[in-house]
C-alpha cells in the first residue's frame, strides 16, 4: 500500500488535531461547560477503540444540544465524522459533513475532506474522491497541503491527464515523499506508453535521492524502485545493469521475494543461468517457511539438474519436497485449528501486536498476504463490528425486563400514591373546610373592627350573658316592686362585672380564635397539596404509561436490529469465509504442485543415481 | 517451457503496476460493498437505538432530579499516573475503580471518564476522591481531595475530579469542579 495515506494514519492525524482541542484543557467561561464533558467522555471511548460507545455519546448529545436549540460544535462534528470514518461509514461521515454544511475553511475541516477524499479513492470511488477533493478550498499555501497535491495528481494520473499531474507535483515541496510516489508512477505511465529511457531516467533520479531509505516508507520505495529500474532494464537486455539494480535489494519482502522470483524465471529462460541462480538464492534464504521459498527451491533444483550438477539437484529437490511436506501439514493444521471467526479475532488483534498472531503469521506466511489485502482487513473488521454491535443488543436484551420491571413498579406505586391521596381528600371534605374557614375569617374580622367583646365569650357567659338579658326585659315590669331600685342597681353592676369579664378575656381568646383560624387555613392548605400530588401523580402515571409505550417499541426494534445482525454477520462471515478458503485452496493447490514437482523429479534424480551406480 | 515466460511475465507485468488502488474481482466487489453498506445503515440505526435506550435507562435509573454524576479528567499525567479512585459521597463509599493502562492512556490523551451515577436527595453534600497512584519518580502516592456542593431538585449535578499537572511545582494538583447544569 506504498504512495498512499494510510487510513491508520488518518485516525493518528486526527487524534492530534482532536488534542489540540481536548475538553481537559478547556478552561474558557463562556463555554457549555456540559457539552465539553460530553464531549469528553466521547473522547474517553474513542482513545478506548470504542467507536459504537464514543458514537453514541455522541449522539445523546447532540439529542441534547438539539433539544436546547444549540448546534453540534465543530470539534465534536469532526470527532463524529473521524470516528464514523474509522468505523467504515465513510458515506455517512461524508453526508455529515455536508449536511452541516460548514462555512467556515478551517484546515481541520479540510483536513477531513482530504481523508474522505483518500478514503473513497481507496475504494475505487473516484468521482466521489474528486468531489471531496473539490469541496477543500484551494490552499494558499500549497507546500502545507502535500496530501492534497498528491491525491490531485494521482486523480489525474488516473485520468491520464499527465499535465496537469506534472502541475500538482511542481508545486510540491522538494523533499517531499509525496514528489517521489507521482514521479514514480509518471514513469510508469511512461514506459507504458513505450518510453523507457525517460522512465528509467526519473526512476534513476529518485534512487539517486533515496540512497539512503530514512524509514519504512521509504524502504518500501526504493525496492519498488529498485525492482522496476532492473525490470526495465532487463526487458531492455541491459543484463549487467538489472543485476546491479537486483543486487542492491537485501530486504525480504512480499513483494521484494516475488519480484525476484519472477525475474530469476525469466533470467533463466534467456539462459542468464548465474544471475537467476544469484536471485533465486536470495529468495531461498528467507528463514521463515513460504510458498516463495519452496518455489526458489525447485527452480534452484531445475537450474542445477539443467547444469548437470545431479547431487544438488536432488538435495534441492529432496529440500523442496521436505519444505512443501511442511508447509500442507501446517495448513491442514490451521485448517483444523482456526474457525473464520477465531482468525477474524486474530486479526482483528493484529494492531495490538498480539503475540498468538505473531506466532500464527511466522508459521504461516502467506497470511501476510491477507492482511496486506485492504479488502479482507475491511470485511474482519465489519466481522468484528458486527460481533460488538451483537454484544451491545444483546445487553439490552437483558436490560429490557429489568427496565420493565421499572417502568411497571413505578406505574404501580403512583397508582397507591394516587389512591392514598385521594383517600386523603375525601377526609378533608374540602368544601366545606373552605366555607367554614370564610365563615369564620369574616366573623373574627368583624369582632375585632367592632371590638365585639361579648362574641368571644365562653357557654356559661353566654347563658349569664342570656340571664342578664332576661332579667332586662323583666325589669320595667317590676318598676313597682318596693326593691326596684336595689334590682337595677344589681344588674348595673353584675353587667359591669361581665363587662370587665369579658374585656379581660378579649385579647387571650382572640388569640386562640386567630390560631383556630390558622389551624383551618393549614388543613385547607394541606388539601390543596393532596391536589397538586394527585395531579403530579397523575401526570407522572401519563409520563410511565408513554414509556411503557416506548418500551415496548424499543423492545420490538431490538429484535429487528438483533435479526439484522444475524443475517448480516452471516453475509459477512461467509465473505470472509470465501476469502479465506480460496486463499488457503490456492496456497493448498500450490503447494501439492510443488510437492508433485518435487517427487517426480527426486524419483527420477533417484533413478538416474541407481543408472549411474550399476554403470560398468 | 513457454507457459513459463508467459506466466513470468504476467507476474512481473503486475509488479509494475502503478500506485493505485488494487482492482479486486468485480463479482466480489459487488458483494463487499453491499454488504459494507448494509453494515454501515445498520451501525447508523445502531447507535439511534443505543442512545434512545441510554437516555431511558437513565430517565429511568438516574433522573435529573436526583442524579449525581462523578467525571475524572487527568492533563497530562505526567506528574501522576493513576491506579485507582475511591469515591465517598457523604461518608459512605460509592464506589471504588482501577484504572487499566488503556483506560489511563486514554485520560491522559484527553479523554473524561464517567465514573460514577447515583441519586441523592436536593440539599447539601460532601464527595471525597482518594486517588492512588504513581508520581513522575514511580513512588506511590495517595492523595484526597473534596468539594461541599448542592443539588437542586431540577437539575442533574455534574461533578468534575480534575488532575492537572503543575510545571511551576512540578506536581501534580486535584480539585473537585461542579459544573454548570
Amino acid at each position: 500500500m506504498i504512495g498512499r495515506l494510510k487510513r491508520k494514519n488518518i485516525i493518528a492525524t486526527l487524534c492530534l488535531i482532536l488534542g489540540a482541542v481536548s475538553p481537559a484543557v478547556a478552561k474558557v467561561k463562556n463555554q457549555n461547560l456540559q457539552q465539553d464533558l460530553w464531549y469528553g467522555n466521547a473522547l474517553y471511548y474513542f482513545y478506548l477503540q470504542q467507536p459504537l460507545q464514543s458514537l453514541t455519546r455522541l449522539a445523546i448529545d447532540e439529542q441534547r444540544l438539539e433539544q436546547q436549540a444549540k448546534p453540534q460544535t465543530l470539534d465534536a462534528l469532526l470527532l463524529e465524522t473521524a470516528l464514523k470514518l474509522d468505523y467504515g461509514m465513510a458515506l455517512s461521515a461524508k453526508g455529515l459533513m455536508e449536511q452541516q454544511a460548514v462555512s467556515e475553511k478551517l484546515k481541520k475541516t479540510d483536513q477531513l475532506w482530504l481523508y474522505l477524499a483518500d478514503v473513497f479513492y481507496q475504494k475505487q470511488l473516484f468521482g466521489i474522491a474528486q468531489e471531496a477533493l473539490n469541496k477543500i478550498a484551494k490552499p494558499k499555501a500549497l507546500s502545507d497541503y502535500p496530501q492534497w497535491l498528491y491525491l490531485n495528481a494521482q486523480l489525474a494520473l488516473k485520468k491520464q491527464n499527465l499535465d496537469a499531474a506534472e502541475i500538482y507535483f511542481n508545486q510540491l515541496d522538494k523533499d517531499s515523499i509525496y514528489r517521489y510516489y507521482i514521479r514514480y508512477n509518471i514513469a510508469i505511465y511512461q514506459y507504458r506508453q513505450q518510453q523507457a529511457d525517460s522512465a528509467l531516467t526519473q526512476i534513476d533520479h529518485l534512487l539517486e535521492k533515496l540512497q539512503k531509505p530514512a524509514n519504512s516508507e521509504q524502504q518500501q520505495l526504493h525496492e519498488r524502485l529498485l525492482i522496476s529500474a532492473a525490470y526495465i532494464c532487463f526487458y531492455a537486455d541491459d543484463i549487467d545493469r538489472a543485476s546491479h539494480y537486483f543486487g542492491e535489494l537485501n530486504v525480504h519482502s512480499l513483494f521484494v521475494d516475488e519480484a525476484l522470483l519472477g525475474f530469476g524465471k525469466v533470467a533463466a529462460e534467456k539462459q542468464q543461468f548465474a544471475m537467476a541462480q544469484q536471485l533465486w538464492q536470495k529468495v531461498q534464504a528467507y528463514p521463515l517457511l513460504s510458498k516463495r521459498k519452496i518455489a526458489a527451491e525447485l527452480a534452484l533444483a531445475e537450474l542445477y539438474e539443467k547444469q548437470k550438477k545431479n547431487a544438488e539437484a536432488l538435495a534441492a529437490y529432496e529440500e523442496a519436497e521436505n519444505l512443501t511436506e511442511q508447509h500442507l501439514t501446517q495448513i491442514q493444521q490451521l485448517q483444523n485449528h482456526y474457525n473464520t471467526e477465531t482468525l477474524a479475532q486474530l486479526f482483528h488483534h493484529a494492531k495490538n501486536n498480539d503475540t498468538d498472531l505473531q506466532h500464527l503469521l511466522k508459521e504461516h506466511v502467506f497470511l501476510l498476504d491477507l492482511l496486506t489485502d485492504e479488502t479482507f482487513v475491511a470485511q474482519v473488521e465489519n466481522l468484528n463490528d458486527l460481533n460488538t454491535i451483537k454484544q451491545q443488543l444483546q445487553y439490552w436484551q437483558q436490560q429490557m425486563p429489568v427496565i420493565d420491571d421499572i417502568v411497571t413498579s413505578k406505574l404501580s406505586a403512583f397508582a397507591q400514591k394516587s389512591a392514598l391521596a385521594r383517600e386523603k381528600k375525601q377526609a378533608y371534605q374540602a368544601d366545606e373546610l373552605a366555607s367554614s374557614l370564610a365563615a369564620f375569617t369574616e366573623k373574627l374580622h368583624t369582632i375585632e373592627a367592632q371590638k365585639q367583646v361579648f362574641a368571644l365569650n365562653n357557654s356559661d357567659e353566654n347563658v349569664q350573658q342570656e340571664a342578664v338579658t332576661d332579667i332586662e326585659q323583666l325589669l320595667p315590669r317590676l318598676q313597682d316592686d318596693p326593691f326596684y331600685d336595689e334590682y337595677v342597681e344589681s344588674l348595673r353592676r353584675i353587667k359591669g362585672v361581665m363587662l370587665w369579664n369579658a374585656y379581660q378575656h378579649y385579647h387571650g381568646r382572640l388569640w386562640q380564635a386567630k390560631r383556630q383560624l390558622q389551624l383551618l387555613q393549614r388543613a385547607l392548605l394541606q388539601n390543596q397539596m393532596l391536589d397538586n400530588t394527585l395531579e403530579q401523580a397523575l401526570n407522572d402515571n401519563q409520563q410511565m404509561l408513554g414509556i411503557q409505550h416506548n418500551v415496548i417499541q424499543q423492545k420490538a426494534l431490538i429484535e429487528q436490529r438483533l435479526q439484522a445482525v444475524d443475517v448480516l454477520y452471516d453475509k459477512a462471515r461467509r465473505l470472509l469465509k470465501q476469502h479465506f478458503d480460496s486463499t488457503l485452496e490456492s496456497e493448498r493447490k500450490k503447494s501439492l504442485d510443488y510437492l508433485k514437482q518435487a517427487r517426480i523429479a527426486v524419483a527420477r534424480m533417484s533413478e538416474l543415481f541407481l543408472d549411474e551406480e550399476y554403470e560398468p | 517451457m513457454k507457459h513459463l515466460i508467459l506466466f513470468s511475465t504476467l507476474l512481473l507485468a503486475s509488479l509494475l503496476q502503478p500506485l493505485y488502488a488494487e482492482e479486486a474481482p468485480p463479482d466480489t466487489a459487488l458483494d463487499n460493498n453491499e454488504v459494507a453498506q448494509e453494515i454501515s445503515d445498520l451501525k447508523e440505526q445502531v447507535i439511534k437505538l443505543n442512545r434512545d435506550l441510554f437516555i431511558l435507562q437513565e430517565e429511568l435509573l438516574f433522573p435529573a432530579e436526583t442524579q449525581v454524576a462523578v467525571f475524572v479528567s487527568v492533563d497530562s499525567g505526567a506528574f501522576f499516573k493513576i491506579d485507582s479512585i475511591e469515591l465517598r459521597l457523604d461518608d459512605k463509599k460509592v464506589t471504588n475503580y482501577l484504572y487499566t493502562e488503556h483506560e489511563q492512556q486514554a485520560l491522559a490523551r484527553g479523554g473524561i471518564q464517567r465514573l460514577w451515577v447515583g441519586n441523592i436527595k436536593s440539599g447539601e453534600h460532601e464527595l471525597v476522591a482518594f486517588c492512588k497512584g504513581l508520581n513522575n519518580e514511580g513512588r506511590a502516592m495517595e492523595r484526597a481531595t473534596a468539594i461541599n456542593f448542592s443539588k437542586d431538585d431540577e437539575n442533574a449535578a455534574m461533578l468534575e475530579i480534575k488532575i492537572i499537572d503543575s510545571n511551576a511545582d512540578m506536581r501534580a494538583h486535584f480539585s473537585i469542579e461542579q459544573w454548570e447544569s
